[in-house]
This record gives structure tokens, C-alpha cells and sequence, in this order.
């Protein structure tokens, strides 16, 4: 039960950075198979392969940027729990060291192992909120690293502290001081359609999330006021967040943890799942013929969007049987990755007067006929066949993700951030902020 | 160490340094010395003195450490000196080292399996710890050590109903071994959430759509008639709801498993919500998810009408996921989503993935058979794949094809003739054995179509050497099926293929032939086989069923490994079966009576006063617990209403029910939770 070992792998170099065993040691070759995995769908630009069975072991694995965390298991788990294990994992230890590389957990290397020791008891998760982790293993800090320049060791590298009096609450210490008390909130709200080529709305949901930058002194009790809260279908909440309060009158109260956390999430009950809340449009075209092909998008921004839309990214899959793509288009930077058979056309902002429109032009290779394998009726009959099959109209999926900075867009805000429980009024600020989620348009 | 080196050679000069003072090279020794204990097993003993001296140390902190260290060492030796400090431990007043006692129990069973017994004991003292903080480490311990004594459960059953929500954060991740705890008593010991469910699970077991669907129905209408929960069953759906609201999807799944099991249909709807919105919230999840969900819906499908559109492919989906998705959406087709469905299905057809769209194929097909009325477009959209570039889409439209006209022959005339016209054009052997098939015309008789089939199977035995072994045998029947009907015009015909197959390479064209020869006398004297030549070729066939290409039927526990890898994981354990007659209550009843009489124990109290004021009394939680409940204890006590009406009126109703009970042994629990209700009623009223 639980976890068995871990690896933190690189998973560009596949080199290891850290690994620990609870149970019996495993050899580190169990994660070629990982990275063997984990290099065709990132080859293939798919996302969502978790598990691989290798032998007596199965793996889990999680990659962010060029680490991959890998947990094995020879026994019943259950797999959720082995992942979400390990995307906390990293939150942690983002939250530690910033950017999570190689060279950082080679740096950090000790703090790791403190981590995972704290983390982890007998490969089943104890504490991963890396608000509480701070109190019983400190952060590296300026101070850390100038003792261990003088003094020639690390300084403190773990508190020795009573952890049930450090640690009243697992998020969040005791003793957490600011010079400057401040709370701010990122309102997320992204957009997730599915539209046709002729720009009807085939699905369409708002999923939302509130995201707390909190820099508290002592152990405030902050409450959230929300408008608009009847537009709320599901949510789900940081475990600081005191459920039934919600439930109630719709009030988010909590103890934050002290940091960056994910408050809540919640997803917008549609007024009417026909409507495209979207603010742009994108209009595709494709024809294809035997060798030849022609894909032209025209993207801008509805009139009736407020805000301008920005950083909108448009990746156009192509057929597989694309040999070239040449994209050109009157704005934005438009370029084709061979790989992945994708245009990439980003448009960092919309100019006043003109719609920008891109074209790309494409040789692709003959499809796949039906060459030796079963034998068909002789070479002439193939022939046909073949002259036939191309008359098929390829899909092009074009998946688009923009911001609009300033906007929500189903309506819910913030009305209010009390604080209580504190003497002080801490400076706040609530942000707005729109996105495209899972936006695809298709021919 | 860290790059997996050998660094077992230092291992004296490091462990010598355990007796250091400072906290934080102790640390560093300890890491070292869990790695590298098991090559050195004779040194590391050396170590377990400093570890005795460590565990009497005034700091909590020092006594988990070393207690999880010394439990970590995989030595065997060790093992009677682990239990020791485990018993020590277990009863240590800081709820931390608590915490590592639990921890150290499924360590030291899967060293040392044979000292379960002390082991079962020290789980069971510790399964009387009110802090929520220790009692999911506790509850794991329980889960790997001894999952077969359910009988440990019955006292402490209501109290772990109501600590769940409160599980300290992270550790509610641990609430979902709890929760499989919990099912698993729960299926030992409820009756199931409603009688017409078994009905259902009996008739999913039968046959496969049209049954299944009545017998859902039957369970949806008797759900609305009032049904019977055990009130300990129903503490356990109410107590576990809010969990559904947590961030850790595999507690969202856990939860969902839960009430899918146990729950009342009426209930279920709620937990499917958070299931999908889970998935929607964490990518890595999904695929997971959808396993889980594509189980449910094969038993449930009417569940999932309303969230039809969640499952939709998207581009970035791994073709697994698809395949799941497409399971999914076929499962939850009826006949009003039946036109949006198809459109979708017709825009994944032009995918430029081969083997996704051959996977959407399948799924068209199994759409038609359930709804004969969309069936005619589906085969219209299929033709045209069978002109698909690739020859695997192409096959598996024809076959598709196939299959869909024999369900209903009357229906697609002029496309199978049409179909049966192609057959030059198609590639893959499975396609056109698939028309050679159709040729045969055993669902038609009409003039037009002999004809047309006659001229079909001249030209496929024009190029029947280079044809693959199924379509040869293919060919061979449906000849013989033509020569049946009209003896004259395919006898000659009938004897050169004959002739063909007897010098074919494969020995069971060879094979075949042999029989057919003795039965379809061309040109030769009758064998008393020929009369049967019509029973053979012609005989009725069943239609052939189209049947998921990913179709799950795992019947593991949902949410478990077993059921996402599709094999029984080594530990699986299946989940018990719910019994047939209620098993007496008493059980758990008995308990908290006596605990009342005596006022002592935890879950009595837990009940009435809220265990947050219990366990502030309680002399080993410590600050930690009494902390938690500053931010817990209103998200728990509306969550429970019982505990909801105590925190407004503090010990006075814990006080009142224990006098209560302290008269009348035997109904003390029931009367006092009338009180209970009693009093919270005339809380609402205020």
C-alpha cells in the first residue's frame, strides 16, 4: 500500500535528481519505460498518460517542464491518490525553490530529502501543504546560503520545533509575521468551446478559479463575500475553507495558508450552453487535394468584447500526411513544427483597422494506400482505389487560448475580503482575469 | 546517495555521528542510515541504542523522528525492539508521535508478518484515539495489517463517520483509504441502499442493453418510494458527502465510489456531478476518471444523460481517452441526444487518426444497433468510409456495415448493393471478406441482387490467389451458397474455385474444400452428405453483436488499481458482498452504551458534545487538535446536524443524555438522539 519508491527524473537528459525507497529498493531503469512514454506523447501533444505497468511495478508519473516525478507501486493503491501525491509535490516544491529544474533540486538537494521525509511516512502521504512543511523544514534562504558561504554548513536546515505547537493548523505555522500585511485574489475564469466551421456552439462551459496571494501576520480568519454566487453549479475547495459556511449563506471563510494557494474552483452554471461567451471569432477554411492543401484561419475580436483580447495563441493541427506547411500571415508570428504536424500563430495584440488572417499552403505525402498488406485485387484495382480515397474531407482542429486582462466573464465577483481575528487592516486587491480554456474550432 | 551510488562504504564513519547533539545532522544521519541499513545490517544495530535514548527525549519532535527511522531500518533482527517502542509510542501524549506509531505498524508487518498479533493489538488501542490526525494514519495501519477485523470497527464506527470531514487537509487524502474502510463495513454490515438495486446488479449480469434498462427503471421508481436506511448507514452517506467538495480528486473518486455503492439512485446524480467536474479540474486525473466513470456507466448509464456533452473527444486526448469517451457516449445514448451525438461522431469520422477513427467506427455502429432509427444515416456515412485511405478505417467500415444489415436486412437493400459493387476498391481483407459475405445473398433473394452477386464472385475468383485466407474462405461459402440457389449457371464456376482452393497453401482452405466437395457435388456422384449442403451453408445465423473495442468489464472495486490497470494488482481485495438480512445493530449500540454508563469514551461523547470539546480534555492531543477545531468546527457541525445543535448549546445536552442514558442502559442512544433532534428543532425555530 502507498507509494513504494520515488524518482525525480530529468526527463529531457533522463538523468536522476533525487530518488527515495519505503519499501524495497527499486533499480532506477524501471523509468525508461517513463520517459519512453512520456517522449511519444509529448512527440504526439497529447497529455493524460499517468500509468505504465513495468513488470511487478506499476509507475506513476507527472511531468512539469523537464522533470518528471515517477511513483512506483508493486501493491493496491489507489492511483488518484499516487497523483495527486505527486502534483502536490511539485506545488511544494515550487514553493520552495521557484522553478523546479535539475539544477535547483541539485542545489536544494538536502531540503529535498527533509521534504520527502516529512512528506512521506512509509510511502503513504502525511503533510504536503507547503505552508505547514515550512515550520517543521525551513526554506532555503538568503540567510541559509550566506551561514553555509561563512560558516561552512547549511545552517538551520530543519527545525527541531514541537511540531503540534508550530503547527496548529496542517496550512498554516504559528509565528508568521509581516511587515506589511496584504491579501490579493486572482479571479480566473476560462472559457471552454467547441464550435463548428460554421461558428455554432457545440459546447461551451466557464470553469473558474480563485487564486490567494496572502501575506498575513498571525492567524487571521478572512471571509469572502461573492456576487452573483447563485451562477456557482459545482466547486470545490482549499481544505481551509469551511464547507458548510458556504453551503449556508455563500460566504468563503477561511484561515488561509500563508503564500499563493488555490482557494477554490468552480465551474458557471450556463445561462444557455448555445450562447459563445467567447470574445473572438476564429473563421477556418480548409481544402485538401492529392499532394496539395490550403488552410486560411481569420481570427479578430467580436465588437462586443470590452476588453482587448490579447496573447491569443492559435494551434492549427494538421493532417498527419503533411509533409510541409509554409504559414504566412498578415499579423502575428506564424510558425510550423514539423513534429507535431502543428501552426502555432500567436498574435500578441489585435491591430485597430484590419483583421489578421493566416494562410497556410501545404504539400502532403499521398495517404497510405492499401500497399502490399492484405493484397487487393491486383495493382489496377489499388489504383483506383486510391484515385478514389482522397475525395475525403481531413478535420482541422484549431485550438485557441487568448487572455483578456481585467473581465470576468460570467459575472461573479468579489464583493468583499474581511479579515478578522487581526488587529491590523491589510492592503487588498481582487484582479479579474479571462481565459481561453479548452477552445477548439473545427472545419 | 541521491544518484543511486553505492555509498554503503562509509557507513561506520556516518553512523557515528548519531550521537551528535545537533538536531539537523542527526537528521542527515537518519536519511542515510534508512538507505543503507538493509547492506549492513550487523553496523546498523550498533545504531539502536542512540534510537532508545532518542525516544525518550523531551522533544516530540526527536521521539517521531527516531521512532520513524528505527521503523524504516529493513533489518529483521530489530523487529521485537520496533514493536516495543511502537507500544511505547502509541500511547505518547504528543499526537505527532502518535502519528508515527501508526505509521510504523504496516512497516514493521510487512517486515515481519508473523507478529500480526501484536500488532492487531497495538492497532486496536490506537484505534481509540480521538484526534482525527492520528486516526487516519491509524485507519491506513488497519487497512494493510488486519482488513479482516471488521469487528475492531463497530465502537468506533460513528465516531470515524463524524471526524471524516475534519481529517486534518492533506490527511483527507487518507480519508479515501478510510473511506474504503468504511465501504467495506459498511458492505458487511448495511443492507443494500435499495432492493430493486440488486435487481439490477442480477439483470447487468444477464443480458446487456434492454433489461438492464427496465431494471433501471424499476430501481429509479423505487427509489422515490420511502426505503429503509439504517441510520448508521445513513450517518455514513451524511458525513461523507461534504468530501466531495475536496480539491484532491482522489478523494472526490473515493467518496464517488462510495456512495455509487451505497448510496440510494436518488443520491447518485449529486456524487456524478463532482465526479466529471473533478475531471474537468485536474488534467492528470482524467484518465483515471474516465475509467472509473466508463465502469459506472456500464452499470448506470441513465446516470450520466445530463453530462453528455463532458465526455466529448477532445484534440488533446490520448487515444486511450478516447476510446474511453466514445464507451462512454455510446453507453449514454438515447434517442433525444441521438442527433447531437452523431454530428459529433460524424466530425471525429474525419479525424486524420486512423485508429481513432476506426474506434469512432465502432462506436457509430453500436449507436445504430441500440437505436434502429438512426441506423439508415449511420450506414450512409459508413459507405463512404469504406473508401477510407486507410485500410483499417475502410475495413472496419464494411464490417460494421455488415454487421448493422444483418440486424436489419430489409432496411439497406440498395446500400449493400451498392457496397457489394466495391468490392475492387477495397483493401483490407476483413472488408472484403465482409462483402464476399453479403455476395452470398443469404438475406436477399431477389433476382436483381443474384446477379449482381454472380458477377462479384466471378471477379473475386479472378484474383482469388492473391486474396488473403479469410476472404479465400469467405468467397468459398458464399459460392457455395450461390450454387445452392442456382445449380446451373454457378456449377461451373463453383468447380474451378473448388479446384483453385484444393492447391491452396493453406490447410484450412484445403480443409474446407475437402467437406464442400463431398457436399456440392459439381461434375461428381452425390455423397449422402449433399442433403445437408442447405442445413450447412444456409443455415440461420445469429446477428452478430458489435462489441466495444475498449470494453471494460472489470468488475474490480471502483477507484481501485486494479480496475484502471484491468488485472487484480497483487493486494487487491474484492469488496465484500452486502448481506441479505440486516446484521443486528447491536453491535455498534452496545458500545456506546456502555461508554455511557461510564462517560468515558470517546464516541459517545464525540456524538453529543462534539469531539472537539472531547478531545481538548483528552490529556494526549495536545494543541494540535484543539487548534484544528478553531477553523474546523463549524464546517463540521453544520455538516452534522446533531453536533450542530450542541455547539450552541454547549455540554447542556451532552450532560442531559447522559443522565438519560444513565436511567435506561438499553435505550439510552435512541432517546437521547430524539433528544438530539428534539432540541435542534427548536433551534431551527429560532
Amino acid at each position: 500500500m502507498g507509494i513504494g519508491s520515488l524518482f525525480i527524473v530529468n526527463n529531457k537528459t533522463s538523468a536522476l535528481c533525487a530518488c527515495k525507497h519505503w519499501g524495497p529498493a527499486v533499480a532506477f531503469g524501471a523509468c525508461d519505460k517513463v520517459l519512453e512514454r512520456h517522449r511519444l506523447s509529448a512527440k504526439s501533444n497529447v497529455v493524460g498518460d499517468v500509468c505504465v505497468v513495468d513488470g511487478s511495478q506499476y509507475l506513476f508519473h507527472v511531468a512539469r517542464g523537464e522533470i518528471t516525478y515517477v511513483a512506483t507501486t508493486e501493491r493496491e493503491t489507489e492511483p488518484l491518490m499516487v497523483i495527486e501525491f505527486l502534483t502536490q509535490l511539485h506545488v511544494v516544491l515550487k514553493s520552495y525553490f521557484g522553478d523546479v529544474t535539475e539544477a535547483v533540486l541539485q542545489e536544494h538537494h538536502v531540503t529535498l530529502y527533509q521534504l520527502l521525509d516529512e512528506m512521506l511516512d512509509s510511502g503513504v502521504p502525511v503533510n504536503t501543504h507547503p505552508g505547514g512543511l515550512k515550520a517543521l523544514v525551513p526554506p532555503p534562504s538568503l540567510v541559509n546560503r550566506v551561514s553555509s558561504q561563512v560558516f561552512g554548513h547549511q545552517g538551520v536546515l530543519v527545525s527541531d520545533q514541537d511540531p503540534s505547537k508550530a503547527l496548529p493548523l496542517p496550512w498554516r505555522s504559528n509565528g508568521i509575521k509581516y511587515a506589511s500585511n496584504e491579501i490579493y485574489l486572482d479571479v480566473i475564469e476560462s472559457i471552454d468551446a467547441t464550435l463548428d466551421a460554421e461558428g455554432r456552439v457545440l459546447t461551451s462551459e466557464v470553469h473558474g478559479v480563485v487564486e490567494v496571494n496572502c501575506r498575513l501576520s498571525g492567524m487571521p480568519d478572512v471571509s469572502l463575500g461573492l456576487s452573483n454566487s447563485h451562477l456557482i453549479e459545482e466547486y470545490n475547495f482549499h481544505p481551509s475553507v469551511r464547507l458548510s459556511r458556504f453551503a449556508a449563506d455563500r460566504v468563503v471563510s477561511f484561515v488561509p495558508a500563508d503564500g499563493t494557494f488555490t482557494l477554490m474552483t468552480y465551474k458557471v452554471r450556463a445561462p444557455d450552453p448555445r450562447a459563445a461567451q467567447l470574445p473572438l471569432y476564429i473563421r477556418p477554411q480548409a481544402t485538401f487535394g492529392a499532394t496539395q492543401g490550403r488552410v486560411s484561419i481569420v481570427c479578430g475580436t467580436k465588437p462586443s468584447a470590452e476588453k482587448p483580447v490579447e496573447a491569443v495563441r492559435l494551434e492549427v493541427r494538421l493532417p498527419a500526411r503533411t509533409s510541409f506547411a509554409d504559414p504566412t500571415s498578415t499579423h502575428g508570428v506564424a510558425t510550423y513544427d514539423d513534429a507535431s504536424h502543428s501552426v502555432l500563430w500567436s498574435i500578441e495584440t489585435f491591430p485597430k483597422d484590419k483583421t489578421p488572417c493566416l494562410t497556410v499552403a501545404l504539400n502532403m505525402e499521398e495517404s497510405e494506400g492499401g500497399g502490399g498488406g492484405g493484397g487487393g485485387g491486383g495493382s489496377s484495382s489499388e489504383k483506383t482505389a486510391r484515385a478514389r480515397t482522397v475525395s475525403l474531407q481531413e478535420i482541422v482542429d484549431v485550438q485557441a487560448t487568448f487572455a483578456v486582462k481585467g473581465v470576468g466573464v460570467s459575472g461573479i465577483k468579489v464583493e468583499s475580503v474581511q479579515v478578522r481575528n487581526e488587529k491590523y487592516t491589510p492592503s487588498q486587491g481582487v484582479r479579474y482575469h479571462t481565459r481561453g480554456g479548452r477552445v477548439v474550432v473545427r472545419t | 546517495m541521491s544518484t543511486g551510488q553505492d555509498v554503503s562504504s562509509f557507513f561506520p564513519s556516518v553512523v557515528m555521528n548519531i550521537g551528535e547533539a545537533t538536531f539537523e545532522v542527526k537528521v542527515l544521519v537518519y536519511i542515510y542510515l534508512v538507505r543503507t541499513a538493509e547492506q549492513k545490517p550487523d553496523e546498523a544495530l550498533l545504531s539502536i541504542n542512540s534510537f532508545q535514548k532518542d525516544l525518550a527525549h523531551a522533544n516530540p519532535r526527536v521521539r517521531a523522528l527516531a521512532l520513524r527511522v528505527m521503523s524504516s531500518i529493513r533489518v529483521n533482527v530489530i523487529v521485537p525492539v520496533v514493536i516495543l517502542a511502537v507500544k511505547k509510542c502509541a500511547l505518547d501524549p504528543s499526537p505527532y508521535v502518535r502519528k508515527s506509531a501508526a505509521h510504523a505498524i504496516p512497516k514493521v508487518f510487512r517486515l515481519d508478518a508473523t507478529r500480526v498479533e501484536e500488532l492487531v493489538e497495538i492497532v486496536e488501542t490506537m484505534l481509540r484515539d480521538s484526534t482525527p490526525f492520528v486516526l487516519s494514519s491509524v485507519v491506513a495501519a488497519f487497512q494493510e495489517v488486519c482488513p479482516d477485523r471488521i469487528d475492531l470497527i463497530h465502537r468506533h464506527f460513528r465516531k470515524m463517520c463524524r471526524m471524516l470531514v475534519d481529517v486534518d487537509e492533506w490527511g483527507q487524502a487518507r480519508s479515501a483509504l478510510r473511506t474504503f474502510l468504511l465501504l467495506s463495513y459498511a458492505r458487511t454490515q448495511f443492507l443494500r441502499p435499495d432492493g430493486a438495486k440488486k435487481a439490477a446488479k442480477k439483470a447487468e449480469k444477464r443480458a446487456r442493453e434492454k433489461p438492464k434498462m427496465s431494471a433501471l427503471e424499476a430501481a429509479t421508481s423505487s427509489s422515490a418510494a420511502p426505503e429503509y436506511l439504517d441510520d448508521d448507514h445513513r450517518l455514513l452517506l451524511k458525513s461523507t458527502r461534504p468530501l466531495l467538495q475536496s480539491q484532491n480528486a482522489g478523494v472526490v473518486m473515493a467518496v464517488g465510489a462510495l456512495h455509487f455503492y451505497l448510496a440510494p439512485i436518488s443520491d447518485i446524480p449529486k456524487v456524478l456531478r463532482a465526479l466529471v467536474f473533478a475531471m474537468r479540474c485536474k488534467p492528470e486525473s482524467q484518465l483515471i476518471m474516465l475509467k472509473n466513470i466508463c465502469a459506472m456507466v456500464a452499470t448506470q448509464a441513465s446516470l450520466f444523460r445530463t453530462h453528455f456533452a463532458a465526455f466529448y473527444v477532445h484534440p488533446a486526448d490520448s487515444l486511450e481517452m478516447r476510446a474511453l469517451k466514445l464507451e462512454i457516449l455510446t453507453h449514454v445514448a438515447t434517442a433525444e441526444n441521438a442527433p447531437a451525438l452523431l454530428r459529433e461522431l460524424q466530425a471525429y469520422l474525419r479525424s486524420s487518426n486512423y485508429e481513432f477513427v476506426a474506434l469512432t467506427i465502432r462506436a457509430v455502429g453500436r449507436c445504430a444497433a441500440i437505436m434502429p432509427q438512426i441506423a439508415a444515416v449511420c450506414v450512409r456515412s459508413l459507405l463512404e468510409l469504406s473508401l477510407h485511405p486507410s485500410e483499417k478505417v475502410a475495413g472496419e467500415a464494411v464490417v460494421v456495415i455488415r454487421a448493422l444489415v444483418q440486424h436489419n436486412p430489409g432496411e439497406h437493400t440498395h446500400i449493400v448493393m451498392r457496397l457489394v459493387r466495391r468490392l475492387e476498391m477495397l483493401l483490407a481483407p476483413a472488408a472484403r471478406a465482409a462483402v464476399a459475405w453479403l455476395a452470398g445473398g443469404e438475406l436477399y433473394h431477389r433476382g436483381k441482387f443474384l446477379e449482381l452477386s454472380l458477377d462479384v464472385v466471378r471477379r473475386a475468383i479472378k484474383n482469388f490467389a492473391s486474396e488473403s485466407d479469410l476472404t479465400k474462405l469467405q468467397i468459398l461459402n458464399s459460392t457455395c451458397k450461390l450454387y445452392v440457389k442456382d445449380p446451373t449457371r454457378v456449377g461451373p464456376l463453383l468447380k474451378h474455385l473448388f479446384d483453385l482452393c484444393a492447391a491452396d497453401p493453406s490447410v484450412d482452405i484445403r480443409d474446407r474444400v475437402r467437406v464442400f466437395k463431398a457436399m456440392f457435388a459439381v461434375g461428381g456422384n452425390a455423397t449422402p452428405l449433399a442433403t445437408l449442403k442447405e442445413k450447412v451453408v444456409l443455415c440461420e445465423k445469429a446477428a452478430p453483436r458489435l462489441p466495444s473495442p475498449a470494453a471494460p468489464t472489470c468488475a474490480h472495486a471502483l477507484g481501485s488499481l486494479s480496475l484502471f490497470v484491468e488485472h487484480a494488482a497483487p493486494g487487491y481485495r474484492p469488496l465484500p458482498p452486502h448481506p441479505l438480512t440486516q446484521p443486528s445493530r447491536a453491535v455498534r449500540e452496545q458500545y456506546y452504551n456502555a461508554a455511557n454508563a461510564s462517560s468515558r469514551d470517546d464516541g459517545r461523547k464525540g456524538r453529543k458534545g462534539g469531539f472537539y470539546s472531547e478531545s481538548e480534555s483528552d490529556s494526549g492531543s495536545g494543541s494540535a487538535s484543539s487548534a484544528g477545531s478553531d477553523s474546523d468546527s463549524d464546517s463540521d457541525s453544520d455538516s452534522d446536524s446533531d453536533s450542530d445543535s450542541d455547539s450552541s448549546s454547549g455540554s447542556g445536552s451532552g450532560s442531559s443524555s447522559d443522565s438519560s442514558s444513565g436511567g435506561d442502559s438499553d435505550s439510552g442512544p435512541s432517546d437521547a438522539g430524539k433528544k438530539g433532534k428534539v432540541k435542534k428543532d427548536a433551534d431551527d425555530s429560532d
